[in-house]
C-alpha cells in the first residue's frame, strides 16, 4: 500500500491511501505529493478519551438515582411527618382533639363538640409544637368566655406508645398551668392533676398553686415527715438535731467535728495525736507542725 | 488560572479552525519536546526524531479531543502525548531488527562516519522523482481549489472518510458505479450536489450510508473527473483494472 501526501501541517499529514481512504497521520518531515510506503497509523481513535460517553451516561444515571433517592426519601419523610403518633384530646368545655406526630408536631385539630368545632374554627396549627397549640387553644378558649379563673383543663393522651403518652400528658399539665399563670386547674382525664409530682397523694390534687415539690432537701414544712429530705432523721420532728443546720442525718459531719467522735477525719483530726500535717486540729493542743 | 483559561480559549478556537492549531502546536513546541524529552531520555532533535513528529500529532489529537469540562487542558495534552509515544515505541520495537538508512556506521578503514543511505549507489532516479513530485503537488493544489468550491477541505473529508470496513466497501461500490455513469459526475460538477438518489438505485447502497458519507463521497467522485490524472492513477484499488476507464 502506498500513501499520497495530499496536505501537509505541522503536526499532522493527510494521506491517500490507495482505497480512497483520506487519513490523518503524524508528519513525520512528509511534503505534498510524496509518495510513502509506510506510515504511522494508530489503531484507536484517541486513547484516552474514548471512555466519555459512558461517564457521561453514568453520570445522568447516578443523578437520576439521587433523584429518585431523595423523592422516596421526601416522600417517607411526608409520610412520617404526617403519621400522628397520638392524640391529645382537650377539654375545657369545648373539647378538641389534636392529633400529634411523632415529632411532636400537629397535623389534625378537630371540634369533638359544638363549642369545640367553635374554638378552633380559623385557628391556624398546622406544624407548631402541640404545647403551643394548647397554650393559644386555652388562650382563645379563655378570650371567647369559656374559661373563667378557677376553671378547669382536662387533659387526655391517647397512643400506643406508653413512654410518650406519660411524657406529653405530664408535660401539657405543665406547660398548661404555667401558662395559665395557675389561674386554672388542669388535670389529667383520669382525675390526677399536677402530673409533675406523681409522689404528691392525689388528695392534695386540687391545690390550685402547686408546691415545687422537687426542692432540695430542707425543712419541707409538711407536718408528716414523709422523710422526702434525709435519711435517717426519723424521729418524728423537723428540728435541727444536731445543731448544724443540716436536717435529717445523724452522721453529715461534713465540715463540723463538734459532737461526734466517730473517725471520719476528711478534713480534721480528733484523735488526739499529732500525726497529722494538714488541715485544723481541734484537740486543744499547739503541738501540730 | 486567567492563563489556563486563556489556553482553553485557543484549544476550543483551534478546534474550529485548522490554521489556529497548527499556530498553537507551533507555540506549544516547546512543551512538545519537553514531554518527548521526559519519554526519550534526552532532548529531541526537530527533523531527526520521528517521536518529536509522534508527540505532535498526539498534542493536535489532544487540541481535538478536548473538552472544558473535563479539566485543564495541558495534563490532557500530556497524557495524550505520553501515550501515544508509548504505541509508537511497541510499532517500532516490532521493526527492531531493520536497520536505519540514516544509521552511523564507521568503517575501520574509513576516518568520517557516514550514514548507510550515503555508502549505497543510488538507483533511483531522483530527477524524475522530483518532476513527479513536482507535478502532484501542482494537480493535489488544483483539487484542494475544486474542493473549495464546494465548500470542502481536505480535513473535512478525511473527517467524513468512513472508518468501518463495510461502509468502506459500499463507498467504493458506489464509486465504482459512478466512474461507469459518466452523466453522474458531470451533474456533480454542474450542480454540486450529490445525486445521491441515482447512486443508491444504481449501486445498490443505502441512502442513508451515502448521505453520511456526502463529503467523503463528493471528493471522491471529484477525483475521477477530468484532470487529476495523478490521484485518480494512486486511487487503483477502487477501480478494478481496466474496468469502465473514461
Amino acid at each position: 500500500m502506498t500513501y499520497l501526501v495530499m496536505e501537509c501541517h505541522p503536526a499532522y499529514a493527510l494521506v491517500l491511501d490507495e482505497r480512497g481512504s483520506l487519513t490523518r497521520v503524524p508528519n513525520l518531515g512528509y511534503e505534498v505529493g510524496q509518495t510513502l510506503r509506510d506510515v504511522v497509523v494508530f489503531d484507536d481513535e484517541v486513547l484516552t478519551f474514548d471512555a466519555a460517553p459512558r461517564k457521561g451516561r453514568r453520570t445522568r444515571l447516578v443523578a437520576l438515582l439521587a433523584a429518585a433517592c431523595l423523592c422516596t426519601a421526601f416522600v417517607g419523610g411526608f409520610a412520617l411527618w404526617q403519621t400522628p403518633i397520638g392524640t391529645v384530646r382537650m377539654s375545657i368545655n369545648p373539647e378538641v382533639e389534636i392529633d400529634v406526630n411523632r415529632f411532636d408536631r400537629v397535623v389534625g385539630l378537630e371540634g369533638e363538640n359544638d363549642d369545640g368545632k367553635e374554638l378552633v374554627e380559623g385557628f391556624v396549627y398546622y406544624g407548631r409544637t402541640v404545647d403551643e397549640v394548647s397554650d393559644d387553644l386555652a388562650d382563645r378558649a379563655e378570650g371567647q368566655g369559656y374559661l373563667d379563673e378557677g376553671g378547669r383543663i382536662e387533659i387526655s393522651v391517647e397512643s400506643d406508645d406508653e413512654g410518650w403518652k406519660t411524657a406529653t400528658e405530664d408535660r401539657l399539665v405543665v406547660e398548661l398551668e404555667v401558662h395559665l399563670d395557675h389561674r386554672v386547674v388542669v388535670t389529667r382525664s383520669d382525675g390526677a392533676s399536677q402530673g409533675a409530682t406523681p409522689e404528691t397523694p392525689s388528695a392534695q390534687g386540687t391545690t390550685p398553686t402547686p408546691a415545687p415539690e422537687a426542692a432540695p432537701p430542707s425543712d419541707d414544712g409538711d407536718d408528716v415527715d414523709d422523710d422526702w429530705d434525709d435519711d435517717a432523721d426519723d424521729d418524728g420532728d423537723d428540728a435541727d438535731d444536731d445543731g448544724d443546720g443540716w436536717v435529717g442525718n445523724a452522721d453529715d459531719d461534713w465540715d463540723d467535728d463538734s459532737d461526734d467522735d466517730d473517725d471520719d477525719d476528711w478534713a480534721d483530726d480528733d484523735d488526739g495525736d499529732d500525726d497529722d500535717d494538714g488541715g485544723d486540729d481541734d484537740d486543744g493542743d499547739d503541738d501540730d507542725d | 488560572m486567567r492563563r489556563e483559561r486563556e489556553l482553553a480559549g485557543r484549544v476550543l478556537a483551534a478546534k474550529r479552525d485548522q490554521r489556529l492549531a497548527d499556530d498553537l502546536v507551533r507555540d506549544y513546541l516547546p512543551f512538545i519536546k519537553s514531554e518527548t524529552a521526559k519519554f526519550l531520555g534526552r532532548s529531541p532533535q526537530q527533523g531527526r526524531d520521528d517521536e518529536l513528529g509522534i508527540a505532535m500529532f498526539a498534542f493536535h489529537e489532544a487540541v481535538m479531543a478536548y473538552d472544558r469540562a473535563r479539566g485543564a487542558f495541558i495534563p490532557l495534552a500530556a497524557t495524550s502525548i505520553r501515550n501515544r509515544l508509548i504505541d509508537f515505541a511497541r510499532r517500532e520495537r516490532r521493526h527492531a531488527d531493520v536497520l536505519s538508512l540514516d544509521e552511523r556506521r564507521s568503517t575501520s578503514d574509513d576516518e568520517d562516519e557516514r550514514t548507510i543511505v550515503e555508502t549505497i549507489a543510488s538507483e533511483r532516479d531522483e530527477i524524475g522523482e522530483r518532476q513527479t513530485r513536482e507535478a502532484s503537488r501542482r494537480e493535489i493544489a488544483e483539487f484542494v481549489a475544486r474542493l473549495s468550491d464546494f465548500g470542502l477541505t481536505l480535513l473535512d473529508v478525511s473527517e467524513n472518510c468512513p472508518k468501518q470496513e463495510r461502509t468502506l466497501a459500499a463507498c467504493q461500490r458506489v464509486l465504482c458505479h459512478a466512474r461507469q455513469a459518466p452523466e453522474l459526475l458531470e451533474r456533480l460538477e454542474k450542480t454540486g450536489k450529490l445525486p445521491v438518489a441515482e447512486l443508491a438505485a444504481g449501486s445498490g447502497v443505502e441512502r442513508k450510508t451515502i448521505e453520511r458519507h456526502r463529503r467523503y463521497l463528493v471528493a471522491a467522485l471529484l477525483a475521477f473527473t477530468n484532470g487529476f490524472e495523478i490521484i485518480r492513477g494512486h486511487l487503483r484499488r477502487i477501480v478494478p483494472e481496466g474496468g469502465g476507464a473514461r
